[in-house]
């Protein structure tokens, strides 16, 4: 699958983002530039980074990819993370942006005294961000395997490379810039593959539905596995994807980026309306012309029938057979673009948490400088690209979906239930948000791993310990119960001092109306 | 001072329960939309990729409550802000 056009557009990407990261580095030079890129950015950019840090190729191209192999979980795949977004916008942006400045974790640590919640909290936002950069790893390595036909290890030591540059020397700056250049490339490659699946069709959408419905009754001959079977598993990973939105640490700290409240709130809404926008064309559009156009051309298939590369692949296939090679190149160069600039939010996020939370305020308990800090920060993102390009080498081949899914649960489980009580509920006390987070954490991941897709498909055991991959509908409650009762049974946490931080705290969390 | 921040410490709390009012409303639509659709897929596994109108009402209702949530706040701080003026 090698072409010319599509080496020179990788080689294009390659060398805008790198002069993204020179321009930004020559701008950052404080701690809160690097963190935070000095909260110049304003909404509407924000909203732009946040839809290109959330649409992962992963999400777009499994989602089309769900669809084109007859998985109707593909629907919830696009229709979850918008109710993610409405509980981010009602909850979280605003209070984030008043009370933090540079990580997740220092917000919850501002409730309480001592280190143990900020270690817990940067400790459970290190492991959603690896399982999500592993995930992002191992699709990066697959994908350019195949589109410039690399070693899969090689793929992965280049995008590593280049995400540390990224983040090591333009900081906060450069991976937002990364981030809006992916989502303008990313809505222009979408939008100009729209126009040409609809010219195809004499801009007429009902008969590409028709012509696809046709192709599902002839292809689509047995029934599907997908979450949707089951109504457990259909709650569960709606929770997951919902609400797990709400405690990924690298969307999250994109609203220190912004200067006030207001700009918090219109990123959001810019992102969501991006975001759906690109998702509802890319199921409703893309995915039933590959459906309709695809199926019943050997040329995209192989010997056994399956399609070449894997279901990931339909709109990669699909821009071929619109526009040919120039077009796949294009649609490959964006899907480049969009893999850098997630890992390079990811890194970001993962740098940050080692630097900030666990090096200047847990272990040297808030003594170090900002030279020395920001010198750690460069380390950690150097240990963050070692790790993953290793994780991701040694993960090869592993269900991309499955690894997203797992970052989803740990942080709906985990992140998102200890941020939100620690926002919202007078009574929290330390113990309480330890325990509770510490449950989600233990009991999401513990389930994933004794579920079908580790127990059975990895571990090779003949019966799964935990018969479903979804864990959050019990996970999340289980860490809310405990955090409210650990919280109950803490008479020193529930000191009258304790209630007036908690005071203060809402506030300022509420100070800019 | 006393006062003023026990009026910053209301209007928090009464912020919370709006959105708390707001949330739970598109929580529970969500709910219904997810059992809507396990029904769906009980009677046929393709029915919300062949019916085009599930994701339709799904992207789109989530979309009236974030917008639904974005009006009802910015005219609460209208009203928050008259009432700080007056």
């Amino acid at each position: 699958m090698r072409s010319p056009i599509a080496i020179a557009l990788f080689l294009i990407v390659i060398i805008s983002t790198l002069l993204i990261t020179r321009w930004a580095a020559r701008r950052t030079r404080s701690r809160s530039e690097f963190y935070a890129a000095g909260s110049s950015i304003t909404g509407t950019q924000n909203g732009l980074a946040i839809a290109g840090d959330f649409m992962s190729a992963s999400t777009i191209l499994g989602v089309a990819g769900l669809a084109f192999s007859g998985n109707s979980d593909a629907v919830l795949y696009i229709v979850a993370p918008l109710l993610g977004f409405t509980v981010m916008l009602l909850f979280i942006a605003e209070p984030l942006r008043n009370l933090g400045r540079y990580t997740v974790p220092e917000v919850v640590a501002l409730r309480f005294t001592g280190r143990g919640v900020r270690a817990f909290t940067a400790a459970a936002s290190l492991v959603v961000t690896i399982f999500y950069l592993i995930a992002q790893m191992v699709g990066a390595g697959a994908l350019i395997e195949i589109l410039l036909g690399v070693p899969y290890w090689l793929a992965v030591v280049v995008v590593a490379t280049l995400m540390m540059l990224y983040v090591a020397f333009g900081g906060m700056l450069a991976t937002t810039w990364v981030q809006i250049t992916k989502a303008v490339v990313l809505i222009v490659g979408v939008l100009l593959m729209t126009v040409l699946t609809l010219s195809r069709v004499d801009y007429d959408i009902g008969s590409l539905y028709s012509a696809a419905r046709a192709q599902m009754e002839l292809v689509f001959t047995s029934n599907r596995t997908g979450a949707l079977n089951s109504l457990y598993s259909t709650i569960s990973l709606g929770l997951a994807l919902s609400l797990g939105v709400c405690g990924l640490p690298h969307v999250l700290m994109r609203f220190f980026t912004v200067p006030d409240a207001r700009q918090a709130r219109r990123s959001i809404v810019v992102a969501m309306v991006l975001i759906a926008v690109v998702f509802l064309i890319i199921l409703f559009v893309l995915a039933y012309a590959a459906i309709a156009f695809l199926y019943g051309k050997p040329e995209f298939f192989d010997d056994a029938g399956v399609l070449r590369g894997g279901a990931n692949m339909a709109v990669v296939h699909l821009s071929r057979l619109l526009g040919g090679d120039v077009l796949m190149g294009i649609v490959s160069a964006v899907t480049f673009a969009t893999i850098l600039a997630v890992v390079a939010g990811l890194t970001m996020a993962s740098a940050g948490a080692l630097a900030h939370d666990l090096y200047a305020q847990v272990l040297r308990r808030g003594a170090a400088t900002e030279e020395q800090e920001l010198r750690v920060f460069r380390l950690a993102t150097l240990a963050v690209t070692v790790v993953a390009a290793l994780l991701g080498v040694a993960f090869k081949g592993t269900n991309i979906s499955f690894l997203v899914s797992l970052a989803f649960s740990v942080a709906a489980s985990a992140n998102f239930p200890v941020l939100m009580l620690a926002l919202y509920w007078r009574g929290l006390t330390k113990r309480g948000a330890l325990i509770g987070g510490a449950v989600g954490l233990i009991t999401s991941t513990g389930m994933l791993i004794a579920g079908p897709a580790i127990w059975v498909d990895v571990l090779r055991y003949q019966q799964p310990l935990f018969g479903s991959n979804y864990p959050t509908l019990i996970a999340m409650p289980l860490a809310l119960l405990t955090a409210w009762a650990g919280s109950l049974l803490d008479a020193r946490g529930q000191d009258e001092r304790a209630g007036r931080t908690f005071d203060e705290l809402a506030a300022k969390a509420s100070s800019a109306l | 001072m006393a006062d003023e921040s026990n009026v910053v410490v209301r209007r928090a709390r009464m912020r919370a329960r709006l959105s708390l009012l707001l949330a739970g409303v598109s929580c529970a639509v969500f709910l219904f939309f997810l059992v809507l659709l396990n029904r769906a897929v009980q009677q046929d596994p393709l029915a919300p990729l062949r019916d085009v109108r599930f994701s339709v009402i799904g992207v789109g209702i989530n979309f009236a409550l974030a917008l639904c949530s974005v009006a009802a706040f910015g005219y609460w701080r209208r009203v928050e802000r008259a009432r700080a003026g007056r």
